[in-house]
């Protein structure tokens, strides 16, 4: 069975309570998958959530002020309201609910940010790379992430999805092409 | 069969997809290019939607400008031809569509290809070239071997996936006879023609330490073809 906006929110938020990072990533892994069969915006955004929820969880520096425990407790509020609405509303407009939580992560991310990249660009890029090792193309990633085509083949070079899945003809075959074309 | 607005091109041409110039490019392998174009009859092809994202694009970002700069000024040194592909959209928009329809997955077409692929493939078409260099994968199996990436999408996506011929039919009418190499036969055939012979001693070192960044830079080789690969060449020598 597919899975829904509403099911895969509801599963964030108690994965997310509960600060399973376990859980989170297993959603994350649903929602792109999901995502690369319908290409529903609302997938991708549900992905960059779960993805920057295990980063945060993850992370004791989220956790450790009174400020940032406070921040968390909202973020969890909103989401929970979130879960209700997807019931009832078209999942464009879920899309741009779920953009809204994303930028309050972006805020909780860049009070303390440790890296250039943001969590947002981290989760695109990340997506992007699945969605390559499964089997779409480069350009249609980069297409349905807005990652970097460059950091994209970097990510996935350093993988071994190319040692999961045949490379086609020898490479014997293609020397011999190269040969005939530069002599 | 060639189509009148293109230009006659040596069958030697090679049509550059983006992503093997980003592999050669990020390696600092431009310079291969430059060897390589001094030993074929052919054109290294760059279709304009290929210039725009590896050059004119990043030319204006602080990321990724140097490997932009290195590419244009290889164009202005004549090593590479930008080809207009404008009239080539709805060539472009076919073949993505045809192969775009190949896999169905609960009933529905899994879209896995691009225009920026697509345009590569209708430039070869178009002007009835074979060679075309891509380092991305799934473009260049979907070519060589529709049904490996039907059981690759399959284990990937954990269901069943069914196969449209006639989609297939459609899109093979447009890619067959086309063969594909990569950044690192272009390393290789470089290697065979002496580019790593500065390095005196230790040529073969730079051998295998390059195909590792090609490979490390996005070129869908293997570990294991780079080991052969090396062995294979390193013992010729």
């Amino acid at each position: 069975m597919s899975l829904t906006p509403a099911s895969a929110i509801a599963s964030i938020l108690a994965s997310f309570n509960k600060r399973n990072v376990g859980d989170l990533r297993r959603i994350n892994d649903e929602c792109i998958e999901e995502y690369a069969i319908t290409e529903g915006q609302v997938y991708l955004e549900l992905s960059i959530l779960s993805y920057s929820f295990a980063k945060i969880v993850g992370k004791p520096r989220y956790w450790d002020s009174p400020k940032r425990m406070n921040y968390m407790k909202k973020m969890s509020s909103s989401i929970a309201e979130l879960s209700i609405e997807l019931r009832s509303i078209p999942d464009d407009i879920a899309a741009k609910k779920i953009v809204s939580i994303l930028k309050s992560v972006e805020h909780l991310d860049q009070s303390d940010q440790r890296y250039v990249r943001s969590l947002e660009a981290k989760a695109r890029l990340k997506i992007a790379s699945i969605l390559y090792a499964k089997g779409l193309s480069l350009s249609k990633a980069v297409e349905m992430t807005g990652a970097d085509k460059r950091d994209l083949m970097e990510f996935s070079g350093a993988t071994t999805m190319f040692d999961r899945a045949s490379t086609g003809r020898k490479f014997t075959e293609r020397l011999k092409d190269a040969r005939k074309i530069f002599t | 069969m060639q189509e009148k607005f293109l230009p006659n091109f040596h069958p030697d041409s090679l049509v550059c997809d983006s992503s093997s110039l980003i592999s050669l490019a990020e390696s600092c392998f431009v310079k291969v290019f430059y060897m390589l174009a001094d030993h074929s009859k052919g054109r290294f092809l760059l279709p304009s939607g290929v210039e725009y994202e590896c050059i004119s694009y990043p030319l204006q970002s602080k990321n990724h400008a140097l490997s932009a700069v290195r590419l244009k000024r290889a164009v202005n040194d004549g090593k590479f031809s930008v080809v207009d592909t404008g009239q080539l959209q709805h060539l472009t928009d076919e073949i993505r569509n045809a192969g775009n329809s190949v896999f169905l997955l609960r009933g529905h077409p899994l879209k896995i290809i691009q225009q920026g692929e697509c345009e590569m493939l209708a430039l070869a078409h178009a002007a009835g070239l074979r060679y075309c260099l891509i380092d991305e994968r799934t473009t260049r199996m979907l070519v060589e071997d529709p049904k490996g990436v039907k059981e690759h999408l399959a284990a990937e996506f954990h269901t069943r996936i069914d196969l449209d011929h006639r989609a297939l039919f459609t899109f093979q009418q447009y890619t067959k006879g086309i063969a594909f190499i990569r950044s690192c036969e272009l390393v290789a055939r470089a290697y065979e023609l002496g580019y790593f012979e500065n390095y005196g001693e230790i040529k073969n070192s730079a051998f295998e330490a390059a195909m590792n960044k090609v490979k490390i830079s996005g070129c869908s080789i293997m570990s294991q073809e780079v080991d052969d690969y090396v062995r294979y060449m390193t013992k010729k020598q």
